[in-house]
């Protein structure tokens, strides 16, 4: 099993952001987690991440707590750039070279390359748009086994939602699974093996998409505006 | 993992410091051309080319203390940016230990603080045009508190050079012990870090007169100022050691970034 | 081959569905070698475990083979291909026909529509 959480707690003051989760995951598979915003999508990801302590319960990563040795399986994209603004694209990639020893730099410069993307440029000077691609692109070229992806699809356009979804489907292997934390479902639909809906921080349905069409002759994105119908 | 860590931290931060060097360079260069340049009894009165000088003079006293203060506010700044704000993100999922993170910061900080120190006797040394400075400053000061002219570094000076290159090592410890304890609260981890610095600050103060007090009064009072300053720099190590230990006990097992 | 996925059937049967017909109308002829999983998952934008799991099905009907050391390829039996085509012009018919009884037309009246629809 590559990830296990029993029991998953976490609490702002005394309100519940994550309740009691129990969770499974396998390799080789990707993964939507889905809910509003505030259903805890951004949370568990942040827990999974190392970056957020959880109030109570376990989670294991690969059969290991926490820590760096998750951190050198887990490659995490967050909702925000977390980039030094002073770098150019070309140090971004030292220093992920640098850190990670499962960074492939040829993959890296392969997808830059392909997005027209000079390594010359600094951040400081790109649109957020692409400094979010960047960003995508230093996770995905990891040969990493969990992929935490919040909201990879959040600001951009069209094209550009496309090029990220080829990114992800062609990078992933078998051994490693991927997370995309989103609200856009539609446009992740196609993609996934496995959808987990959260509502205030409670896994309210775990299930595949095949089942899900099957099932209900629907798609996720109908089924998910039923069960969080107002 | 710690050497490529201090790597990054320098890349950082070289440009502010380095515009800040060449900013203190020039400052004494200035100097010397305004006092070489200037009539000494100018049309405009008497003595304007002392008023310089005199200036300058004061101003080398205060650059090494003000080159200080910037250190502390751009480490700070850098620590809170790096380590606390989006940037914090990336730094914490990095596959290193939390110790070499706060590691790489103190030693980046020092590095810094070389510098600016070699910067410092620069300044000092253009503005008197030589480097005899060094053995007026000592002397000065030997003559200061002993009334003895003869030792070049005696006892008190080694024991205040620690106290002084100590100084960014305990703020330090201090600043990174505090936003440990702001990032314990669910809510407004800045502000109640600021809170946090003051309070350490305060029972900092209250711990170190409660202790000299009682060991001059009851054990010693013949104290030497050489040992009223060792003293008062151990406690501050210890102190500093005990803070940075909690800070990365807090940042290893209860990180929360908002 | 552009793809096109409705939302309300697994995405691993319409796969299938577009495939047999690509090779029913020739797109696909005998022999012809297939994309990658990944490279075929990708220009359809699909899961790889997905174009998997169609290919795979696809192959125990006998339509795709894999060898092992140079991919996958559309079988080399005509005949095969040539059932396929007719399978997929019954399932049209059929189709065609249900809706025209929903419609209320009988089979012939059907058929005589079609006749004066192709003299235009």
């Amino acid at each position: 099993m590559l990830l296990e959480c029993n029991k998953l707690c976490k609490y702002y003051g005394d309100k519940a952001a994550l309740n009691n989760i129990d969770l499974q995951l396998e390799r080789g598979k990707i993964i939507g987690l889905l809910g509003p915003n505030g259903s805890g999508k951004t949370t568990l990801i942040k827990i999974l991440s190392g970056i957020l302590t959880p109030s109570g319960g376990e989670v294991k990563i690969s059969d290991k707590n926490i820590g760096i040795g998750t951190k050198k399986i887990v490659s995490y994209l967050p909702e925000r750039t977390y980039l030094s603004d002073w770098m150019t694209v070309q140090q971004t990639l030292n220093f992920f070279k640098d850190f990670y020893d499962d960074f492939s730099m040829e993959t890296a410069l392969d997808m830059l390359q392909r997005l027209d993307i000079q390594t010359s440029e600094k951040l400081r000077t790109m649109s957020k748009g692409t400094r979010e691609k960047v960003q995508l692109i230093l996770v995905m070229s990891r040969n990493a086994e969990l992929y935490l992806l919040d909201e990879p699809i959040g600001g951009v356009d069209p094209a550009a939602r496309d090029h990220i979804l080829k990114t992800i489907i062609s990078n992933f292997n078998e051994n490693a699974s991927v997370i995309i934390s989103t609200h856009l479902i539609s446009d992740v639909e196609n993609i996934l093996d496995d959808v987990i809906f959260l509502k205030y921080g409670n896994i309210v349905l775990h299930s595949t998409v095949d089942e899900i069409r099957e099932q209900n002759g629907k798609s996720v994105d109908a089924l998910f505006r039923e069960v969080f119908a107002c | 993992m710690l050497i490529k860590l201090i790597k990054y931290e320098i890349l950082a931060d070289y440009k502010k410091y380095g515009i800040m060097g060449i900013a203190i360079v020039a400052l004494a260069i200035l100097a010397l051309i305004s006092e070489k340049t200037a009539p000494l009894y100018g049309s405009s009165g008497y003595g304007y080319s002392n008023f310089i000088s005199a200036v300058f003079a004061i101003s080398s006293v205060f650059i090494i203390f003000a080159a200080s203060i910037l250190l502390i506010v751009l480490s700070t700044i850098r620590f809170y940016k790096s380590f606390l704000k989006d940037e914090g993100y990336l730094m914490h999922t990095l596959p290193v230990h939390t110790w070499q993170l706060i590691a790489s910061k103190l030693i980046t900080a020092y590095i810094w603080f070389l510098f600016l120190l070699i910067i410092s006797a620069v300044y000092v040394t253009i503005l008197n045009g030589n480097i005899t400075w060094i053995k007026d400053f000592s002397e000065g000061f030997s003559v200061g508190f002993y009334g003895e002219s003869e030792y070049f570094l005696n006892s008190l000076m080694i024991s205040s050079l620690i106290s002084v290159l100590l100084t960014p090592f305990s703020y330090l410890a201090h600043i990174y012990f505090s936003f440990a304890l702001g990032n314990l609260f669910s809510k407004n981890k800045l502000a109640m870090s600021v809170v946090m610095f003051l309070a350490i600050n305060f029972a900092e103060r209250v711990i170190s007169s409660v202790l000299m007090t009682a060991y001059l009064v009851s054990i010693n009072v013949d104290m030497t100022l050489t040992e009223i300053t060792n003293s008062n720099t151990l406690l501050s190590i210890v102190l500093s050691v005990i803070y940075l230990i909690a800070a990365e006990r807090i940042f290893a097992k209860k990180l929360n970034l908002e | 081959m552009p793809w096109n996925f409705n939302s309300n059937t697994p995405i691993y049967v319409q796969i299938i569905e577009q495939i047999k017909f690509s090779v029913a109308v020739g797109e696909y002829k005998a022999g012809d070698k297939l994309l990658s999983v990944r490279e075929l998952a990708a220009e359809a934008e699909v899961n790889p475990n997905t174009m998997q799991k169609a290919l795979s099905e696809l192959e125990r009907g006998g339509l795709l083979y894999t060898q092992r050391t140079s991919g996958r390829f559309i079988t080399n039996d005509e005949a095969a291909i040539k059932k396929l085509r007719e399978q997929l012009a019954e399932d049209q018919v059929e189709n065609f026909i249900s809706k025209m009884k929903l419609l209320g037309y009988s089979p012939d009246e059907a058929a005589e529509l079609m006749k004066k629809y192709n003299r235009k």
